[in-house]
């Protein structure tokens, strides 16, 4: 409105537009850059034409096969935990609720832990197709989500205390993965042990069209219920008088992450704390408004875990550090500065 | 001023509401009335159920037995948004991020008459323009909340709730940790939308001086019941007032105004007090 | 007299989880052979069994879990949270650290500078976690302070997880280190860790009128004749070396510090003088019961011991969370 501070509009709408734009470019140089480097490194030209298929063959073929489903599964993940992690940041409106600290990365790991467990015969082998586990991971996910929504439920826990209901439950999943991981075949287990960690090496293009398939649902529902999210920003009683219904939309949101973590999960393994840097970060990169924070939110998680990728293979090559520990190194930092200065206004 | 008009429509009512939380209840059975375009006070002592009250005609709870109407009809068959665009509510202590800017806290306001992702349409943009203007806070828009003094946060809220563009405001003690200046800032703008934008307005009050001075009717809580309700100067008598918060005092009238005040002079014990339970 | 009747009742509970815990295993040892190797001991299978894994791994369990239930009370007193815990508070994780960084980058393999190097983790991270705690929501804001440790502790985690790859040669013998547990640990370390823990908690039994006075505001301590910081500091360093004996000994075990002093509260005990020796009596049962346990849950397999008190330590934390008040100001 012309009324309310109308010159500064269209200035602060040109510099938004701008930080969207910074992020999308980092993006797409992260992305280059991942596909560049590797056993063997190519400049920005070969790869651009490889990915256009104008490159040598060779080169094409590495991109193609090797390169281009690791760096789209990292930067589909790092782009769903962020937006899982916005979701629960909205729905118990507290900037340090995240899916690795809600314990629905660790129910989701001990779904698929269960389901390799169920459904593994003899010498080792699946008995069903693999394109369950993303099932089996959700199912995880979604009982361990259920289990601290009631648990807050029926003691109206405030906000902090919901996350620690997820502290204790995830501390109960990771046992039990433990214990599967002890008992269950060991050929599954080492490869279970590497994928709990979080990586995204073993990436292949079946997985990565089952996942994109997955956030193509996903997404968009995010994206329609950001005006929710903004009304949420209120304490719960005021966004109630606003007409929100509240408890329906926090248990769409908790429902929308759960299945956002589960898909991400069940490909990447528990990539920790980029559901809850990234929706943080985009906060004070483009302000509080649930649409463009959701876009930044989604750019900076798929950046960061590509990154992460990318810092494992490069400092670490050719030992296999799980890309989730870098995410973790970069994340507790951040969740403790979060945690020191979590601040809100009442009246 | 107000008293003797049209013979007045009933915007609100409760019929034999019980209203609790669980397992406690604070209204067994509560009927009152509010009359539409006046500034009804809700006054008693601590505990005596105002917010509740209050908060049965948002439907932010639910009776347990009996009926909350809305114009003659139930309030719980509303859908959430409608009656949002019907009653407005300011709740005692609302709270929002401290990095959020004005404009946009008042915009959530219009949550109710939104539709999709039609972001900002005209209507939107001029209530909120509107509230903004009639709170006096157009030059605070872009500034962050957290940056606000109480006085200018408190007018912040009470512009989102009339963003909402409700014909019934609720506000829960919208004076509370105001100072003297503030109050009464906070209630002629409460006045003026009573009068300028024929409103009904229902506020919670604890200073039973700003009730007498701003309001048109008075409702008195005590112990779970309704101890009294009308135009101010049938309800403020010194018996009433004693009786419902167990204090002696004088009533006087200001001449100016001919509003009515109160002077508190002494608690009275009460009977449990007297008999050593306190 | 009941308190005696109780502490009592747990001592000799010990003394049939140490007899149960060195008659069991893969294969049950009949009580003639148990008694014929501790006395005369012998190289028979029999007798290495009980002499060299269950007799070890039953002292230990005794010792450490004693160390981690009193570690537990002393920090939930002193910070009036009842949340603290070593485990969950990162204090374990800070001191298993320390450790793998001793280990990955000097060549030093002495059990005592380990045992020292674990001591200094643990108070060098329990410095952090208050630290942050404090100045994020004041001591007494159990969420911030275990939110906090939380995240140290996952912090540190993977900080290990990227040295440990790093540096294959040590990577198994870590790791087994790092999972916490009670068998096959360096019966050696216990002969430092055992005296070591037994004046510590000889010290913190002096504390005991002044943990009692803590349990009121700091107002009211301080005009009862405490002086809060002081004992605070005092008691919060007391507790870190405690987890870091421990650590040194049997790697990061978690929970037992969280659900012992609680379980010992049950009796109804609010005397430090009683609760010290009650949190030392439940932590060793608790960590027998679950090492005894940890023997069976997957037989023939063994499982880690930290799985079995995750299962008794996570009902506890949402008990106490589903409480209405959390210490004095929740």
């Amino acid at each position: 409105m012309s009324l309310v501070a109308g010159a500064s509009r269209p200035a602060a709408i040109l510099e938004r537009g701008g930080k969207f734009a910074i992020l999308a470019l980092v993006l797409a140089a992260l992305a280059i850059a991942s596909i560049g480097f590797g056993s063997s490194a190519m400049s920005v030209g070969r790869v651009l034409l490889a990915v256009v298929g104008e490159g040598q063959r060779t080169d094409t073929v590495i991109v193609w096969s090797l390169r281009m489903p690791r760096m789209l599964m990292a930067a589909l993940c790092g782009a769903a935990l962020a937006l899982a992690g916005f979701a629960l940041q909205r729905a118990t409106r507290n900037a340090l609720a995240a899916p690795s600290v809600l314990g629905i990365v660790d129910g989701a790991a001990l779904g698929v832990m269960v389901f390799l467990l169920l459904f593994s015969n003899e010498s080792n082998a699946l008995i069903v197709s693999i394109l369950w586990q993303p099932l089996a991971a959700a199912s995880g996910a979604l009982l361990f989500a259920l289990t601290v929504v009631l648990l807050a439920v029926r003691t109206g826990a405030p906000p902090l205390r919901v996350i620690l209901y997820g502290v204790a439950l995830g501390a109960l999943a990771k046992a039990g993965v433990t214990l599967f991981m002890i008992d269950g075949p060991v050929h599954r287990a080492s490869q279970a042990a590497v994928w709990l960690a979080g990586s995204v090496h073993q990436a292949r293009w079946s997985d990565l069209s089952t996942l994109a398939g997955a956030l193509a649902l996903l997404v968009p529902l995010a994206f329609l219920l950001t005006r929710r999210m903004d009304q949420l920003e209120l304490d719960e009683q005021s966004a109630a008088a606003t007409g929100l219904p509240v408890r329906a939309t926090q248990l769409m949101l908790f429902a929308l992450a759960t299945c956002l973590t589960a898909a991400a999960v069940s490909f990447a393994g528990a990539i920790g704390f980029v559901g809850l840097v990234a929706p943080h970060a985009a906060r004070l990169l483009v302000g509080g408004r649930a649409f463009g924070q959701a876009v930044a939110a989604a750019l900076l998680g798929a950046a960061m875990v590509t990154a992460a990728d990318l810092v494992v293979r490069l400092a670490f090559a050719p030992l296999e550090v799980p890309a989730g520990a870098v995410t973790a190194v970069i994340g507790a930092p951040y969740f403790l500065f979060i945690l020191l200065r979590a601040g809100r206004v009442h009246a | 001023m107000p008293d003797s008009e049209k013979p007045d429509r009933t915007e609100i009512e409760l019929r034999r509401a019980a209203l609790g939380y669980a397992g406690k209840r604070v209204f067994e059975s509560l009927d009152l009335s509010i009359a539409a375009g006046r500034l009804t006070a809700l006054c008693g002592p601590n505990g005596c159920g105002k917010s509740t009250a209050l908060r049965a005609m948002r439907a932010t709870l639910p009776a347990e037995a009996g009926d909350v109407l809305l114009r003659g009809r139930p309030i719980s068959a509303f859908p959430a948004r409608a009656l949002a665009r019907e009653v407005a509510m300011l709740t005692q202590s609302p709270s929002a991020p401290e990095e959020m800017t004005v404009e946009h806290l008042v915009s959530l306001g219009r949550y109710a008459h939104r539709r999709g992702f039609s972001a900002d349409a005209r209507a939107d943009r001029e209530a909120v323009a509107g509230a903004l203007e009639s709170t006096n806070l157009a030059h605070l828009a872009d500034r962050a909340i957290g940056t606000l003094s109480g006085g200018q946060l408190q007018r912040v809220w009470i512009a989102m709730v009339l963003a909402q563009a409700a014909p019934v405001i609720l506000l829960d003690e919208p004076t509370n940790h105001l100072d003297i200046a503030h109050a009464l800032e906070v209630l002629s703008l409460v006045r003026r939308l009573g009068t300028e934008e024929s409103k009904t307005v229902v506020v919670v009050l604890h200073d039973l001086n700003l009730a007498a001075r701003f309001a048109d009717e008075i409702i008195f809580f005590s112990g779970g019941r309704v101890a009294g309700s009308g135009p101010v100067d049938e309800v403020f008598r010194r018996e009433l007032i004693e009786e419902v918060f167990g204090i002696e005092c004088i009533v006087r009238r200001e001449e100016a105004s001919g509003r009515p005040y109160c002077i508190p002079l002494a608690a009275v014990p009460t009977r449990r007090d007297r008999l050593g339970h306190g | 007299m009941p308190r005696y009747a109780l502490s009592l009742g747990l001592i000799v509970l010990i003394a049939l989880l140490a007899t149960a815990s060195l008659h069991l295993g893969i294969r049950y040892t009949p009580t003639g052979e148990v008694w014929r190797a501790l006395t005369q001991g012998g190289d028979d299978q029999a007798a290495l069994i009980v002499n060299t894994l269950r007799l070890p791994r039953t002292l230990i369990a005794l010792v450490v879990g004693g160390a981690l239930g009193l570690c537990g009370l002393l920090l939930q007193t002193a910070t009036r949270n009842p949340l603290a815990e070593p485990g969950l508070l990162g204090i374990n994780a800070g001191a298993g650290f320390a450790v793998v960084l001793l280990i990955v980058f000097t060549d030093v393999y002495s059990l005592s500078v380990i045992a020292l190097v674990a001591c200094i983790g643990a108070l060098l991270c329990a410095a952090l976690v208050f630290g942050l705690a404090l100045s994020a929501g004041g001591m007494s804001s159990p969420a911030h302070l275990l939110l906090a440790g939380v995240t140290i502790a996952a912090l540190f985690a993977s900080g290990i997880q990227i040295v440990i790859v790093a540096d294959e040669r040590t990577m198994e013998e870590l790791l087994f280190w790092l999972s916490g547990g009670f068998a096959d640990r360096d019966l050696r370390l216990l002969a430092l860790a055992a005296p070591a823990s037994l004046v510590l908690a000889l010290l913190s039994w002096q504390f005991s009128p002044a943990l009692d006075a803590l349990m009121t505001d700091d107002a009211t301590a301080q005009s009862l004749g405490v002086p809060v910081l002081r004992t605070r500091f005092l008691v919060l360093v007391l507790a870190a070396l405690l987890a870091g004996v421990s650590v040194a000994v049997a790697g990061p075990v978690v929970f037992i510090g969280l659900a012992a002093p609680h379980l010992a509260r049950l009796s109804g005990e609010q005397n430090h003088l009683v609760l010290i020796p009650l949190s030392v009596l439940t932590g060793s049962a608790l960590a027998l019961g679950a090492d005894i346990a940890a023997r069976f849950v997957i037989y023939p397999s063994e499982a880690p011991v930290g799985v079995l008190l995750a299962v008794i330590g996570v009902p506890t934390l949402i008990y106490l969370l589903q409480r209405k008040r959390l210490g004095v100001s929740a």
